[in-house]
């Protein structure tokens, strides 16, 4: 089924529109962003926590991925490639942040202006209060977190991502992977614990 | 009605044009980059620090806990915007450097250190003023490490 | 915390815990785990609050651009690509070629002159004549991405005191 102009073409993959771009077919590297922009998008944010910054710094990738094209060699995917920019930008802004004492760690702002970032209003209100205030409380642990910590833990539990892939986006081992996980998790459930006298 | 002068402008036209088809990015192509590259032996042995190493030498002191630095090698080149320049490596592997694009004084190069087999040990991606040095080290080399310094001069 | 919690703790077990609790353990070690904490009930609530810190994070909200942001990401990026490269003055839109070259002979000359000034001002960018582009990192140098090869790690620092920034390469020993 299609249009006038025939049947819908398969979408080129990450590997085709690379191999154009290197080849400086810029519309495709156009189109790799346009493919891939929310998800840069949210992988900044995830770890800076700021709009204006995870725009600033998913653009910025690019911009990067771009320039550096002839380094991509294809052994890892386009994605990992790119997470790895955004993840490095992204714990670079985080230390310039808090070295310059303006760190902030905005929770309620995953959506934009405008947005609603409730959860569904059918949900019991106590059920809503309590995970409002899981949310605050992690917001607070993971600001507090390092920044190698907290992209790991983006990567892994917001992202999705399994250890390997994100030692490839880190560029460290796993053993360094599982131990940043394992440490911005303990140090997470413990803010938690505190705060609920029924996990203590 | 023929225009008088056509003769004339279509010459005058046909200068532009064919200057035009010189394009910015062929233009750029054609540029070339200077590269200076020195392969430094650094090794807890007796030796110290090579004077022929220059103003690199504090550095390195400053960097590493190293007691030699010996220069064993330092080629130079031109290379044109995205093409490969190499240079030999002690151990049968390669340096191999592309410079890819020049920005207003800083020139990015793709820097590769290549075993024998070919294989990249390190691929990466820099940005270096004129005159600014990058270094990658640590491929190991008899009872020490491999140290290149890569510097697009002034 | 109860003795039974700080034997496991001080065996190591902790992370035990939180992988069991992300369900990162294989069946054996799950089952040991599970047989632990019938007699550990702070173990029981240690794991609890590591489940509720991943069953939070991973119901997260996205976040997402704006619609105009989304829509001039694009052209964002191209920007900063624009940035690092030339900065020529902005090409002045060009006329058909028949009203130039054919109607109106003057404007040919012009335009011709116009096409050869455009070249040079191109050829200028590249080389960086017309911008202030701020400085590559620190000293000079920026490492924009760094990739080891299957047979090693690397590492990028830049020690105190030292103006050099280094990609080290860890060669994993040949078996």
């Amino acid at each position: 089924m299609g249009g006038p102009e025939g049947p819908p073409r398969e979408p080129e993959d990450d590997r085709d529109l690379v191999e154009r771009a290197r080849r400086g077919d810029r519309e495709a590297f156009a189109t790799l962003v346009r493919r891939h922009q929310d998800r840069a998008f949210n992988l900044a944010f995830q770890v800076v926590r700021n709009r204006e910054d995870a725009l600033d710094i998913s653009q910025e990738a690019f911009a990067r991925a771009y320039t550096s094209l002839p380094a991509f060699k294809g052994e890892a995917s386009f994605t990992t490639w790119l997470h790895r920019i955004v993840v490095n930008l992204a714990i670079d802004n985080l230390r310039r942040t808090r070295r310059s004492g303006t760190t902030a760690y905005d929770d309620t702002r995953a959506a934009p202006e405008g947005g609603d970032a409730e959860p569904a209003a059918l949900e019991d209100p106590a059920t809503v209060l309590e995970t409002k205030q899981v949310r605050a409380l992690l917001a607070r642990g993971i600001a507090q977190l390092p920044p190698a910590q907290r992209a790991v833990l983006v990567l892994r539990e917001i992202e999705g991502l399994s250890y390997e892939e994100i030692s490839r986006v880190v560029g460290c081992t796993l053993g360094t992977v599982m131990s940043r996980l394992f440490y911005a998790r303990r140090k997470l459930q413990q803010v938690l614990r505190e705060h609920f006298s029924d996990l203590r | 009605m023929r225009h008088p002068l056509r003769g004339t402008w279509l010459t005058l036209l046909f200068i532009p044009l064919v200057v035009l088809g010189i394009t910015p990015s062929r233009i750029a192509a054609q540029a070339t980059v200077s590269l200076r590259v020195q392969v430094i032996y650094a090794a807890n042995e007796p030796g110290g620090v090579d004077s022929r190493l220059g103003g690199l030498a504090v550095d390195l002191q400053r960097t590493f806990r190293y007691s030699m630095y010996q220069l064993l090698d330092a080629p130079q080149g031109s290379v044109a915007l995205n093409q490969g320049w190499r240079a030999g490596l002690p151990g049968d592997r390669w340096l191999e450097i592309v410079p890819t694009a020049i920005q207003a004084g800083q020139n990015s190069l793709t820097v590769r250190v290549l075993s024998p087999g070919g294989q990249a040990l390190v691929n990466t991606a820099v940005r270096l003023r004129r005159g600014a040095t990058v270094l990658v080290g640590g491929p190991t080399h008899q009872k020490g490490v491999l140290i290149i310094g890569i510097t697009v001069p002034q | 915390m109860t003795t039974m919690h700080w034997f496991h703790r001080a065996m190591g077990r902790g992370r035990r815990l939180a992988a069991f609790a992300a369900a990162e353990l294989p069946p054996a070690d799950r089952a040991r785990v599970e047989a632990d904490l019938l007699a550990c009930p702070a173990c029981r609530r240690e794991v609890e609050a590591y489940r509720l810190v991943s069953g939070t994070l991973r119901t997260s909200e996205r976040a997402a651009l704006a619609p105009d942001q989304a829509a001039t990401f694009w052209s964002g990026v191209e920007r900063r690509i624009q940035r690092g490269s030339d900065a020529a003055p902005t090409r002045p839109e060009r006329p058909a070629l028949r009203e130039l070259f054919w109607d109106h002979p003057r404007l040919s000359l012009a335009s011709a002159i116009a096409a050869v000034v455009l070249v040079l001002g191109l050829t200028l960018g590249q080389m960086g004549v017309w911008t202030a582009h701020p400085p590559a990192g620190s000293n000079g140098v920026e490492v924009v991405s760094v990739e080891a090869g299957q047979d090693a790690s690397v590492m990028v620092f830049q020690a105190p005191g030292s103006a050099l920034k280094v990609i080290w390469v860890f060669e994993k020993p040949s078996s």
